[in-house]
Order: structure tokens, then C-alpha cells, then sequence
């Protein structure tokens, strides 16, 4: 769950076939995003997609990557019966935050 | 933009290994909507935003550029930058076949000139970045 109790999930396909494979040095890491998600750092609003949020959460990834971001996408979309479900899109390693995202949330 | 508590100086960029891209594989994801440019066996990196336009990919320890990243590729880049739209248009079949015809190649190394081109002009007008530590090209 996120910091606001809405359920996260990542496909299996996604997590396989697009987080893992192009971004190797995610293996393994599923616990780092879980805790990531639940204790965000910062949270951005994607300035392009109204339903997708950015969470960053520094210093969690192993080795070399310690001193690096962990960037975690998440789309948010009503399920059937009106409850919200966040689907992670992308996670990966990052140096800075994206450009021109919108910062809504900070860890105090 | 919020607190920053990455240093930008833990990161040292080798920008004479772009021409790593010229021997880069692309690849389409279609369900995301991203476009990367990579080895064939895609290296552990971190990724470094430039100005919101796509990720370089980069080894945290050797500086080397292993890859490149553009999210929302047809629905915002190439809207944003339609001169590498027709360029994209010939090459996109190709990004899923495991070997292109040799007739083909010409077209798949005409892609990755023009995307070199385009990087290397857009790291040059947005040098913003130099904060970054930079190890110039030789």
C-alpha cells in the first residue's frame, strides 16, 4: 500500500519483462520498492499523465547504487467496484529527479 | 523542485563513450510506451534525467554511457521532435526482430547516426548539466 492506503501491484510481466530486463540492476530489489512505496522520500505528479504519480527514495538501493535514487512510476486507475489500484509502470536507479515533474509531497 | 540529497558531484559522466551508441541495439516497448537504446545485454545503471527529454544511462563506478531511455516516446518525444518521427517510422519494425535483414541494416545504422546526431546537438544546446562531473571526450 501507498503512504494514502491505496494497493500498489506490479504485474509479473512488468516486472520480467520491462523493470528487470532493461534495467538490470533492479534484480532482486522487490523489497526496496515495497518499502520505497510505503515510505516514500518524495512523491511527483508526471507532468504529462494526470493518473501518474513519481515516488523517489534515496540511499536504499545495494551497492554501487547506494547513493543513488530509486524512481518508482505508479498509474492510478479506478477498478470496476470505484476502488483505486496503483500499477507500477517502471523502477529504476536514478542520479537526479526528472525535469519538469511536480513536486506534491516530501518526506518531513 | 524538492531538496536534493544526491550529490551532483558523486557522478562522473565519460562523454567519449557516446559513440557507444552507435553499436547499441533499440528496443520498443510498446505497453510502456519507452524506447531504449542499449547493449545487447542491458548493463546495471544508473539513469541521469536531461531536462526531462530522457534518461542516459550510465555505469556508477566507470562514468561509461551504457544506454538511453526515452519515456512516452510517440506520444510526447516524437511530437516534440518530429524531425526523428519519419527516421523512427522505418526503423520501429526492425526493433523487434532478433537479426534484420542485411539489406536492412543500412536503415537500423541510419537510425542510430540520427539519433547520435540529435543527442549530441541537444547535449550541446542544454549544457545545463555540467554540474555533473564530465570527462570530456578524448
Amino acid at each position: 500500500m501507498d503512504k494514502d492506503g491505496v494497493t500498489v501491484v506490479c504485474s509479473r510481466d512488468t516486472w520480467e519483462n520491462h523493470v528487470v530486463s532493461e534495467h538490470p540492476e533492479m534484480e532482486g530489489c522487490e523489497a526496496y520498492v515495497k518499502a520505497s512505496i510505503e515510505k516514500p522520500y518524495q512523491i511527483y505528479q508526471d507532468s504529462k499523465h494526470p493518473n501518474q504519480k513519481t515516488i523517489y527514495r534515496p540511499f536504499i538501493l545495494p551497492k554501487p547504487f547506494h547513493t543513488q535514487y530509486l524512481r518508482i512510476a505508479v498509474k492510478y486507475r479506478k477498478r470496476k467496484f470505484g476502488n483505486l489500484v496503483g500499477y507500477i509502470s517502471t523502477a529504476f536507479a536514478c542520479h537526479n529527479k526528472k525535469k519538469g515533474d511536480i513536486l506534491i509531497w516530501e518526506e518531513k | 523542485m524538492g531538496r536534493e540529497i544526491i550529490g551532483s558531484d558523486r557522478l562522473q559522466i565519460d562523454y567519449g563513450t557516446m559513440n557507444n551508441i552507435k553499436s547499441f541495439t533499440p528496443v520498443y516497448h510498446k505497453d510502456e510506451d519507452t524506447f531504449f537504446l542499449r547493449p545487447k545485454k542491458p548493463c546495471p545503471a544508473t539513469s541521469v534525467d536531461w531536462e526531462g527529454e530522457f534518461w542516459l544511462r550510465v555505469d556508477p563506478e566507470s562514468g561509461e554511457i551504457v544506454g538511453l531511455e526515452i519515456e512516452d516516446f510517440e506520444t510526447v518525444f516524437l511530437k516534440k521532435h518530429p524531425e526523428l518521427a519519419s527516421a523512427w517510422k522505418e526503423a520501429k519494425p526492425l526493433c523487434h526482430r532478433k537479426k534484420p535483414h542485411s539489406y536492412e541494416e543500412t536503415t537500423w545504422e541510419a537510425f542510430l547516426r540520427i539519433i547520435l546526431e540529435f543527442l549530441q546537438t541537444f547535449l550541446k544546446k542544454n549544457p545545463q548539466q555540467a554540474s555533473f562531473g564530465a570527462i570530456l571526450a578524448h
